[in-house]
């Protein structure tokens, strides 16, 4: 990276000690180094996730095949070469922590957030940078102590990825729980303190650090996203974390939150009476339902801002986007029990949870009706990162639609944990948010490290990962209809769903070949780091404070003063204007908003925002008397 | 052109690093079933070696063509490949295709999709899902095709400018609406099928206890007397595996039990030995264990000393210098103790012998299949013995969690006879099965259990060849027995004053 020389010409005129590699690299309180630190470290989970997917396949495809490959990797967990029940278990389980926490949370929003919120909102650095190292070092942690549990004898932990108790209790039960569980515990606790010094910290730094001009109306659609995934983390993951706490104590210190009536051969009757392990599932759901929305807030930002800026055009109902990320955020709240439908809960909570969990789908409709709506007469420009986000809106259709069967609590009696399921919370949540990190990765390359990824490659691989996503997620909705349920070590011992061995065999081509398709990613990623072509200052012509900022990173970002907003993010293909992009900083003569009723161009420049005739303005006004003045 | 033989001769590095790999006998794919000769797998392994070189030179070659063609773009300022024009085209062509696909797949694997109907609630379910199915299908498609199609039809020309268009709010309102309307259509149909399902039955339907443990199922029925009794964890042992409430089982339990704590003496060849109990253990100290440890194993020495039986004397050694040894013994304790605390408060409430140990279970039916009566409403009793299981029965859209400490149950009418299953099937080996669906370790896939379903005359028989679980005992042995928890309770206290000494 070449950064290095321009490091302390940031002319913010604070104090600039002399910048050491390990300031610069390692324990670095710059948003940018800690956005890549957060990159490279996602990615680098990703491919293990990827990686424990492809042999728990191997498996499911040819149970009964020797595989030198696993017996290379896993030792004794796979003597022969065939991979044991328990670390079949144990693969899925990790496989699924990894994705939904280290790669899709920390790995997407953990990037994003600290790269665009100071310089989107254009603001020098985050509300507490040192807060922000810490962000990344408990998440960096976090990650050497789960993976430090595929070394335990035990091996990782494998009650799948909800850990539910009592399985997740009893180390009797099933070997993963004991030393495994302990660390998935320790690694998650580290990961919610990551999660929330992160969160508290974009958060301030959106309400507080905006530029002068930079109104909450006027915000990137990213940045909405990225404050209300905050705002949900900062929610949601304080009670996991107390769930994390009470399964703890109910492990090591005898208590009986989670545990009652248990009776296992060799140990007798527990004395664990009177804890109930539905309590737990309340508890994870709690968060675990807003977690596959901060997974997905992220990337449907990420989508808003790719795809408008690839369309040149306006995205379609600006306010309309914000209501519905806001109506997903609080509705995200009242649904965990969706996940609950059949663990004996009164019917009529279910009647509630069904209800509420179907209107949800309201907003996301709206959200991808808003997409649509700005392809429309575009002028689309297919780039890398607008074929992912493109990708990103065929799989949350996809997959949200599957939702509506799963949300219908009558329905879900004979769908819970069946791969319809599996099919389901991968195209909406595992391929769509991958898709959307993706784009951004694509997008924003340029910016962080000033060069530009090969085009040809980035188009190869979305074909590639697109067609293979489809081809693995698809068939398993039928399989799913059939009864087949999800974390079944194999199929074979039940005669009914012997039909499904091609189909296994099909999946599990695809999963490879999917997962070869990210050895060209990661070349072009990797490579270009160093030999890329280098970037021009505003490669796709985007309209966002973060382009106006030296591409090389400087500490402080603008090296002269902070530029000042005039207009929304999305003044695309103007009318009156030549150039199909109006960017944020640019002065202009108008309020900010184009009036095609007044085509000629207005000499008052306004600071705040009146009232008008236009609804619109009725919606920024509300919201900004909620979120306040901005103070510049 | 520099860095693209910098590239040439990283692939070619990269090929004769697997070369040299492939000198090492190391093959991706074994069968098992034919165990190959060291020659068969010497070729085998070099064709899966071949297989990968060719592939990875595939790939290589690939990303250089690509490489290359983004090296002449940037040198002549001209796209060799224009990617907005074969990215609109490949969109317009993935539409076709995977519509054609996704078509393909619904008719093709969409025939398994289970739309049996065995229970009576089915019917409710599978209109329920074609309601859905309907909606959903619709958008699907209508979404798909408009957005690759504006992919196709709105790429960047030449000369072209996007419309400025940021929002319009009736188009909004009208496309919030519609997906409300539908919602709440769906919500009120999902309403009524659901409270159909979970609604109390107005007439007592007939009850089965389905116990759950690692790694199968047990069905039981209340026998003669209609009463399922109070079961409890407290009382499983190997004679009495559901835990019923049996005077004479749990007695020998807390025999058994205090044993356990106390130790034992038992005769080996004539002589008496003593079998030392878990208070003993404790008292003895880790030197004791160790020591005791040490010759176990040392008499194992010799000829059949192997390297599993080092490792395991190694961990033994290894958690009684740790403490861990230490830490489950007096666990080990506790919950024994805790046990027969348990039982004993449960057998000293006033009304205990009405109530509970009236011998109600007694003529209980024991059975590892599950037996219904075809238009018989019956309702299942969920019971777990260790950890969530969950009761999964595709065919008659049955699911319901089995969770120790808290009883579950499923109500619902099975409408199909197996042996209408196995005509309609043409298959006269077809049986249902009822299945694990909440993983629960390691054997979760092989968690099963018969389902059948027959006439009512067909039961009966049926049932006539079921044994009760336990014989009745005459009202003098119960008598006697009853003394016997007392007993052990205090000295159980005794020995524990001992073993604080
Ligand atoms: C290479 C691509 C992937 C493949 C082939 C794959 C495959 C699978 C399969 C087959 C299962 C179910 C295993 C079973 O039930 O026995 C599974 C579980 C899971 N996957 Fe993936 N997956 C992939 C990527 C992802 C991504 C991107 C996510 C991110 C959300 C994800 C999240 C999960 C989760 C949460 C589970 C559930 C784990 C559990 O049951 O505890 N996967 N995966
Ligand atoms: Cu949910
Ligand atoms: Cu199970």
């Amino acid at each position: 990276m070449s950064t290095a020389a321009h490091a302390d010409h940031g002319s913010h005129g604070d104090h600039h000690h002399k910048e050491t590699f390990i300031s610069k690299y390692v324990f670095s309180m710059d948003h940018k180094m800690i956005a890549r630190q957060f990159l490279i470290t996602g990615i680098i989970m990703g491919c293990i996730g990827v990686f424990l997917s492809v042999l728990f396949r191997l498996q499911l495809a040819w149970p009964e095949t020797q595989f030198g490959i696993l017996k290379m990797f896993l030792g004794s967990f796979a003597a022969d070469g065939v991979l044991s029940p328990e670390y079949y278990m144990a693969l899925v389980t990790i496989h699924g922590t990894i994705m939904v926490f280290y790669v899709l949370t920390a790995g997407l929003s953990g990037t994003f957030s600290n790269l665009l919120i100071p310089l989107q909102c254009g603001s020098r650095d985050m509300a507490s940078p040192f807060m922000n190292m810490l962000s990344y070092w408990f998440f960096f942690l976090s990650s050497v102590v789960l993976l430090s549990s595929f070394f335990v004898s035990t091996g990782p932990a494998s009650a799948g990825w909800t850990v539910y108790p009592p399985l997740s209790a009893l180390p009797k039960a099933v070997p993963g729980s004991g030393l495994g569980m302990t660390l998935w515990l320790t690694a998650i606790a580290l990961f919610i303190v990551s999660a929330l010094l992160g969160g508290i910290n974009y958060i301030s730094t959106v309400l507080n650090m905006r530029t002068k001009g930079m109104s909450m109306n006027r915000l990137p659609l990213t940045i909405w996203a990225f404050l209300l995934t905050a705002i949900l983390g900062l929610l949601s993951f304080p009670v996991l974390l107390g769930a994390a706490l009470l399964l703890i104590f109910d492990r090591s210190f005898g208590t009986s939150f989670y545990l009652s009536d248990i009776w296992l051969p060799g140990e007798g009757a527990y004395a664990n009476v009177g804890g109930s392990p539905i309590l737990y599932q309340h508890l994870f759901w709690f968060l675990g339902h807003p977690e596959v929305y901060i997974i997905i807030m992220p990337a449907l930002g990420i989508t808003s801002e790719v795809i408008a800026t690839n369309a040149r055009k306006p995205i379609f109902g600006y306010t309309a986007m914000i209501i519905s990320l806001i109506g997903i955020a609080v509705l995200s709240f009242l649904v965990w029990g969706h996940h609950m439908f059949i663990t004996g809960m009164n019917p009529f909570l279910g009647t509630m949870f069904m209800f509420i969990t179907l209107i949800i789908a309201v907003p996301s409709a709206v959200k991808t009706f808003n997409y649509l709506a700005t392809l429309w007469r575009g002028n689309l420009k297919f780039t890398p990162g607008m074929m992912f986000a493109i990708g990103l809106v065929s799989f949350f259709v996809s997959g949200g639609l599957t939702g509506l069967f799963l949300a219908n609590a009558a329905l879900d009696i004979a769908m819970h944990d069946t791969y319809f399921v599996v099919a389901h919370f991968h195209l909406v949540m595992g391929s769509s948010a991958i898709f959307g990190m993706f784009a951004g990765i694509y997008h924003w390359y340029p910016r962080m490290f000033g060069r530009r990824l090969n085009e040809s490659l980035g188009h190869l691989h979305f074909w590639l990962t697109f067609v293979s996503a489809y081809l693995v997620f698809f068939p398993m909705h039928f399989m799913g209809l059939a009864g087949v349920p999800r974390r079944y070590y194999m199929f074979t011992v039940i005669p009914e769903f012997e039909i499904w061995a091609d189909v296994n065999v099909m999946i599990t081509i695809a999963a490879i070949v999917g997962s070869v398709a990210q050895i060209i990613f990661l070349w072009n990623f990797f490579s270009n780091i160093f030999r890329g072509e280098k970037s021009e200052q505003n490669p796709w012509k985007s309209n966002t404070l973060e382009w106006t900022a030296p591409l090389e990173g400087i500490h402080g970002n603008w090296p002269g003063a902070i530029p000042t907003v005039y207009r929304g993010a999305y003044e695309y293909s103007r009318p009156d204007r030549e150039e199909d992009y109006y960017p944020q900083h640019i002065p202009g003569d108008d309020d900010g908003v184009y009036h095609p009723e007044s085509e000629q161009k207005a000499t008052i420049r306004k600071e705040t925002v009146e009232v008008s005739k236009d609804k619109e303005i009725v919606y920024f006004t509300a919201l900004r008397s909620i979120f306040g003045l901005n103070k510049g | 052109m520099k860095k693209t033989f910098k590239l040439l001769a990283g692939i070619l590095g990269l090929i004769s690093l697997f070369g040299l790999l492939h000198q090492t006998d190391f093959s991706l794919v074994q069968l098992a079933a034919s165990e190959p000769s060291a020659a068969e797998t010497a070729t085998q392994s070099s064709i899966n070696w071949l297989l990968i070189i060719v592939s990875i030179l595939i790939g290589g070659i690939i990303v250089l063509i690509f490489d290359i063609t983004n090296l002449t773009t940037r040198v002549t300022g001209k796209n060799i490949l224009d990617w907005n024009k074969l990215n609109a085209w490949l969109c317009l062509v993935f539409l076709i295709l995977g519509m054609g696909a996704a078509f393909w797949e619904f008719f093709y694997h969409g025939k398994y999709v289970i739309t049996e109907k065995a229970t009576a609630h089915a019917e409710n379910m599978n209109m329920m899902f074609n309601a859905t199915l309907f909606f959903t299908g619709i958008v699907f498609v209508i979404v798909q095709v408009l957005l690759f199609y504006f992919l196709f039809k709105y790429r960047t020309k030449e000369g072209r400018k996007a419309t400025y268009y940021s929002h319009n709010n009736k188009l909004e309102i009208v496309w919030t609406a519609i997906p409300f309307v539908t919602m709440a259509v769906l919500v009120l149909m999902g309403m009524k099928t659901w409270s159909n399902i979970t609604k109390k039955s107005s007439d007592n339907p007939k009850e089965i206890e389905i116990y759950a443990y690692q790694f199968g199922w047990n069905a039981r029925y209340s026998g003669a007397d209609n009463i399922f009794g109070e079961a409890s964890f407290n009382y499983i042992s190997g004679t009495n595996p559901l835990g019923l409430p049996v005077d004479a089982e749990i007695d020998a339990l807390i025999v058994s039990l205090t044993k356990e704590l106390n130790g034992d003496t038992i005769e080996v060849n004539g002589e008496p030995r003593i079998i030392p109990g878990l208070y003993t253990q404790v008292k003895d100290s880790i030197f004791n264990l160790y020591h005791q440890s040490l010759l176990e194993e040392a008499s194992g020495i010799g000829l059949t000393y192997t390297e599993d039986k080092r490792n395991a004397l190694q961990k033994k050694i290894e958690s009684i210098e740790s403490g861990a040894a230490m830490a489950d013994l007096e666990a080990a304790i506790y919950r024994k103790e805790k046990q027969i605390q348990r039982i004993a408060q449960i057998r000293s409430a006033p009304s205990a012998k009405e109530t509970i140990f009236n011998g109600s279970t007694y003529d209980d039916v024991i059975s590892n299949e599950i037996h219904l009566v075809k238009g018989e409403e019956v309702i299942f009793l969920f019971r777990a013995r260790d950890v969530i299981h969950s009761a999964w029965m595709p065919h008659f859209k049955v699911q319901m969690n089995v969770v120790p400490g808290m009883q579950t149950r499923f109500r619902f009418t099975p409408i199909k006879t197996t042996a209408e299953a196995r005509v309609e099937r043409g298959n006269e080996e077809y049986d249902y099965y009822m299945f694990c669906n909440k993983v629960c370790g390691s054997a979760h896939y092989n968690m099963k259990i018969k389902v059948v379903v027959e006439t009512q005359a067909e039961f009966d028989e049926w049932m006539k060849t079921q044994k009760p679980a336990f014989a009745k005992v005459n009202e003098n042995e119960v008598q006697l027995e009853e003394v016997a928890p007392e007993a052990s309770d205090s000295a159980k206290i005794e020995n524990k004053e001992l073993a604080l000494k």
